[in-house]
């Protein structure tokens, strides 16, 4: 197990008086599409902010690459591997998308133009639109912004937080191939969302958070609608 | 207790300690240094207003001094006027101007205001030195008389520095008992939240207004009395130095307590005598020191002074007084038809149609980004629908400000915490007794403090309604999440609802203090109130609620009794993504 | 004649409003606070030219590298004591620690040179220069290239180089910023010494034709706040005409009467700079009323 990307052990996040994330161990391997299933508030957004240090962890530990992370702030970890697709996109509004691709490339020794070439291959729809402010462009083509501009470092871990939220079903199918495709070779991927079928068959693996606890886990589409259902409803 | 005695002993020595004064230090320089403290004392009473209580950073307080003094001056010196006429007109002028100014002023943000108060008294100083026929230019005017108090006159001096106290300490206890009444916490919620104020029913730009003039009115009085005490008036009272001595004094001393006006106006109007040592370069170091309070102690020095828990409370029938039992209609309560709303290009309420009854619980769910919270804020006031009607107890309510259908028996919760850390739970409660107590006579209102002990009982029966009157003496911020949740449902209560918007009370909660959550929402039903409920925890929200409606995309999906609900397949269709797949 | 005279005398006062002017946005939007100093570092610059040019009597152009860098290292200094401490708390504690800087600076000048107001050197050398019939100061001409060139070189750097768009990202979203791996501590005290060293530099551009005094900073600082607030609060380009426009209207208001003779029987006090300026206020009262987004809307809102 040591040739985990990413362990997650213990993991605790507050928020204030409230348990976002409670005890909760995950591990990721390279190639591995892992996603994290779970009503709002059920702590997957904490989780992932957690990973990326833009929130601090209360208790428990994170390992990357065999590495701690602890005591890193969020711009070192970007720097180390860990790419951060946020909920609710954040595209910077009033940069061109070529901008929004660049700014994330801050202090990296990479080849600027070749990179942005695979992004726009990889998305097309923003090859199109390179000059354009990005509040100029669609719910779609904004996430798909927010992915590939997580993607400019090359991340080894892809942190996906909601990313199908609010788009239409055929765009939910291309973001949701774009996140399969990365999640392969040196590069793992972790995806959270509410809406449990369409993440579950595409991913190897799948959790249910609710209340910031693992309450099941299997490999992907392994669990169908009906029990995903009455975890959802019942518990 | 001990916390009440040592402060009240605090207070006493420091009152001891500044009559001793003069008697100390009677040279004629040091008992004038010590008047003109007094006279920046007022001001910061005064300021404290505005800038503390209301936190709305206004410039024109030093304009309103100037303006004052000038008054005096040009009434007193020029016209021949008596003190006794020419004081209450110096407190008038910058209340009138006050008025008038804060019409366009005071509703702007934060960076505007502060401008539009600096623009303000900017053409205020160029009229001094420009207009001269009327100011004496840049020279002032000379000669401006003395004070003149009962018929008796006080000589510069000891008398003179015996009056600005006296002034001072009249000022002090005005503004102490202004907000140690029941406005002193609708203020602390109005700059804690202004969403939450509107919620609970306070009328914030009312407050902001009242607060503005208060402080003109302080302003008034100081630039009087500095006129009567230097006998000459000259544009430097206008220049914006006055205006940052004053707020550097509210900054220093503190922005919201009493001791913290007087302390900063003592501090820094003797600091410069205290860093003569550095010579020239003495005002270079009142910059550093001003720099390093505000970093090192961001409530001043008077945040540094313990502050008591009042617990005085109203006794025995009081408490009941100002209650009003909610009168049941026969109607639906909340009846929406065809609400839509859209933020751009998104389309985030589609023609919703729903009604709730007395003493129903609705739930509402739906997956993220389906419109939830934009309808409860539709349906408090916050923002307006684009189309459709909504009616609250049988009356059209689309242009009804916040705090008048929190007034009109709608209150409501919030997702994130709304409650005033530095109050404790009962003055939280208590708060929102401001908006409906008030509507007779604000004034005494202000002055008294039975609305307050009043307010406070109500507020503890509130409290042990719901099981917490043992936390009712604890500040809000020390709280455990769960009581805080419960807290915050005592405070909708005092707005004695006749619907209670609650957006996920269950966040957060553990399985026991859910079990009581139900169990406390069931009997507000029981009383009659009806209650619409955004929730996504559905093991809790199902056996709770009379009727679910279902949201998705803005649109209503789904509605009917919990059991089918959970069997609907569109609602789990927009839960479970399945629409998503074909 | 008169009129163009006048026009180029309004734009090189307007050229340095300006400057200071993108400082002040360029802060708010990196921080979301009003820098009350920003005035005081437009006279600190003027000082160091004057206090540099006592020493090295060459013109300000040699000068104005050194003054921009010694105003850029004062800028991280700046945020140092009087942003970064308080960078948790609400804006308007930012807002009063730079008041609290401004009257440092002012003080410190008034005990160092003293309060009386000095003279820095040209720019190039005096005199004027002659387009067809009409004689043009050389100064307030070389102040127009001048500050172009650096409104050009700022242009550049925010929208050409990475650095630049990385300061941009920092003002738009700073969490997400240090998320895709952006130092942005490092951005925003950049960001502060660029705002400085542009203040410093109008310092210096102004120091020839007006005197520097100790006490003027808060002269600027108004004019900073008002070109951002008609312009649009936020938006550069919307700041750096709003400047222009209050420097054209400072300068040709008083001369109205000289170059309209149907003006002669106006009463002096009317044409005068003290009514031009209490215009200015009545007119920026007036746009706040009627138009508080500002003239051009307002660029920080669409951000959100």
């Amino acid at each position: 197990m040591t040739d985990a990307l990413l362990q997650i052990e213990n993991a605790v996040v507050r928020h204030g008086p409230v348990t976002a994330v409670d005890n909760v161990s995950i591990e990721l391997r390279a190639g591995e599409l892992v996603a994290l299933i779970g009503p709002n508030g059920a702590g997957k957004s904490s989780l992932l902010n957690a990973i990326a240090g833009t929130i601090p962890l209360a208790k428990g530990g994170i390992r990357f690459s065999g590495r701690s992370v602890a005591g890193l702030r969020a711009w070192q970890r970007a720097r180390l591997g860990i790419g951060l697709c946020p909920e609710g996109r954040r595209v910077f509004a009033g940069l061109s998308v070529r901008e929004n691709l660049v700014a994330g490339t801050s202090g990296a020794a990479i080849a600027l133009e070749p990179r942005i070439a695979e992004i726009f291959s990889l998305f097309p729809a923003l090859a199109e639109h390179a000059t354009r402010p990005a509040w100029q462009l669609s719910g779609g083509q904004q996430q798909m912004l927010a992915v590939g501009r997580a993607l400019m470092r090359d991340p080894r871990l892809l942190l996906l937080d909601e990313p199908t939220l609010g788009l239409a079903p055929a765009v939910i199918e291309e973001v949701l191939a774009a996140a399969r495709r990365a999640a392969s070779g040196p590069r793992a991927v972790l995806l959270a969302d509410q809406s449990a079928a369409t993440a579950s068959l595409k991913a190897d693996r799948i959790y249910i958070l609710r209340g910031g606890r693992i309450i099941a886990s299997g490999a992907g589409g392994t669990l169908p609608d009906a029990a995903l259902g009455q975890v959802l409803f019942a518990g | 207790m001990s916390g009440t005695l040592s402060s009240r002993a605090l207070a006493i020595l420091g009152l001891l300690a500044l009559a001793a004064w003069p008697l100390v230090f009677s040279s004629a320089y040091d008992l004038r240094v010590f008047g003109l403290a007094g006279v920046y004392a007022i001001l910061v009473l005064g300021y404290q207003f505005i800038f503390g209580h209301a936190g709305a950073l206004a410039l024109t307080q030093g304009m309103f001094f100037g303006l004052a003094a000038y008054i005096t001056a040009i009434l007193g010196a020029k016209v021949g006027w008596p003190a006794t006429v020419t004081l209450p007109l110096s407190i008038l002028g910058p209340v009138l101007v006050a008025a008038f100014v804060a019409i366009p002023v005071l509703r702007l943000d934060t960076h505007y205001f502060a401008l539009a108060t600096l623009g303000i008294a900017q053409i205020a100083l160029l009229i001094a030195i420009k207009w001269e026929d009327l100011t004496g230019g840049s020279n002032g005017l000379p000669g401006v008389p003395g004070l003149v108090l009962f018929g008796m006159a006080v000589p510069n001096g000891l008398p003179l520095v015996a009056v600005i106290w006296g002034a001072v300490a009249v000022c002090a206890l005005l503004a102490w008992q202004i907000m140690r009444g029941l406005y002193g916490g609708a203020f602390q919620v109005m700059r804690t939240n202004l969403l939450i104020a509107g919620a609970i029913g306070i009328d914030s730009a009312k407050l902001r207004y009242a607060a503005f003039l208060l402080s003109a009115a302080y302003a008034g009085l100081a630039g009087a009395l500095h006129a009567h005490m230097l006998r000459v008036v000259s544009p430097e009272v206008l220049e914006f130095n006055v205006m940052v001595a004053c707020l550097s004094m509210a900054v220093v001393g503190g922005r919201t307590r009493v001791a913290g006006a007087i302390l900063g106006a003592l501090v820094l109007v003797h600091l410069p005598e205290w860093l003569r040592g550095f010579e020239s370069y003495y005002l270079v170091v009142y910059g550093a020191v001003l720099l390093g309070m505000i970093i090192a102690a961001p409530e001043g020095v008077a945040g540094m002074l313990p502050v008591s828990v009042r617990k005085d409370l109203a006794g025995g029938d009081a408490a009941r007084k100002g209650l009003h039992a909610s009168a049941p209609s026969d109607g639906p309560v909340l009846a929406l038809h065809g609400i839509s709303k859209r933020f751009g290009g998104i389309q985030a309420l589609r023609d919703v149609t729903f009604s709730v009854q007395p003493g129903e619980i609705v739930g509402l769910i739906g997956p993220n980004g389906s419109g939830k919270t934009t309808l409860l804020n539709v349906i408090s006031g916050l923002y307006p629908a684009d189309a459709g009607q909504i009616h609250f107890s049988g009356e059209a309510i689309g242009t009804c400000r916040p705090y008048e259908l929190a007034r009109r028996g709608l209150a409501r919760s919030f997702q994130v915490a709304s409650l005033v850390d530095e109050l404790t739970a009962v003055d939280n409660v208590a708060a929102a007794f401001a908006g409906r107590v008030d509507r007779a006579s604000p004034a005494a209102t202000a002055l008294t403090s039975r609305p307050l002990t009043v307010a406070r009982a109500e507020a503890l029966r509130l409290l042990e309604e719901l099981g917490i009157a043992g936390h009712a003496w604890e500040r809000a911020g020390t709280l455990p999440h769960g009581i805080r949740r419960r807290l915050e449902i005592a405070r909708a209560l005092a707005l004695d609802p006749r619907l209670v918007l609650l957006d996920e009370p269950a966040a957060g909660l553990d399985t026991a203090e859910m079990h009581d959550l139900s169990a406390r929402l069931r009997s507000l039903a029981q009383q009659g109130r009806a209650l619409l409920i955004v929730e996504h925890n559905m093991p809790f929200l199902l056996p709770l609620a009379h009727r679910i409606v279902c949201l998705d995309r803005g649109s209503v999906i789904a509605e009917g009794i919990p059991e089918a609900i959970r069997l609907d397949p569109a609602v789990r269709a927009a839960y479970l993504g399945v629409d998503k797949l074909s | 004649m008169l009129t163009l005279q006048l026009l180029v005398n309004g734009l090189a006062l307007g050229a340095a409003y300006a400057l200071c002017a993108l400082g002040f946005v360029l802060i708010v939007n990196a921080t979301g606070a009003v820098n009350f100093a920003q005035g005081d570092m437009v006279m600190v610059g003027g000082l160091f030219a004057v206090v540099l040019s006592s020493f090295l009597p060459v013109p300000g152009l040699v000068l104005l590298p050194l003054v921009l860098l010694l105003t850029a290292a004062l800028g991280l200094a700046f945020s140092a004591i009087a942003y970064f401490p308080l960078r948790s708390r609400p804006p308007v504690s930012v807002f009063i620690s730079t008041i609290a800087v401004g009257i440092m600076l002012q003080n410190a000048a008034t005990a160092g040179v003293g309060p009386e107001p000095r003279t820095g050197p040209p720019l190039l050398t005096g005199g004027s220069i002659r387009v067809g019939d009409v004689f043009l100061s050389t100064q307030s001409v070389a102040i127009i290239v001048v500050a172009a060139v650096l409104f050009m070189a700022q242009h550049v750097l925010f929208n050409r180089t990475r650095l630049g768009i990385a300061l941009r990202a920092t003002a738009q979203d700073r969490a997400m910023a240090e998320a895709l791996g952006i130092r942005v501590n490092a951005m925003i005290a950049l960001t502060f010494a660029l705002a400085t060293a542009l203040a410093g530099g109008a310092g210096l551009l102004l120091a020839n034709v007006f005197f520097v005094t100790p006490t003027e900073g808060g002269n600027y600082m108004l004019k900073a706040y008002i070109a951002a607030t008609i312009g649009g609060w936020g938006s550069l380009a919307g700041a750096v005409a709003g400047a222009l426009l209050i420097a054209l209207f400072e300068v040709v208001f008083p001369s109205l009467p000289l170059l309209w003779t149907g003006l002669d029987g106006a009463p002096s006090w009317l044409f005068s700079q003290t009514s031009a300026t209490v215009i200015l206020y009545l007119a920026l009262l007036a746009i706040l009323a009627i138009r508080p987004q500002g003239l051009f809307g307002e660029a920080a809102q669409r951000r959100a």
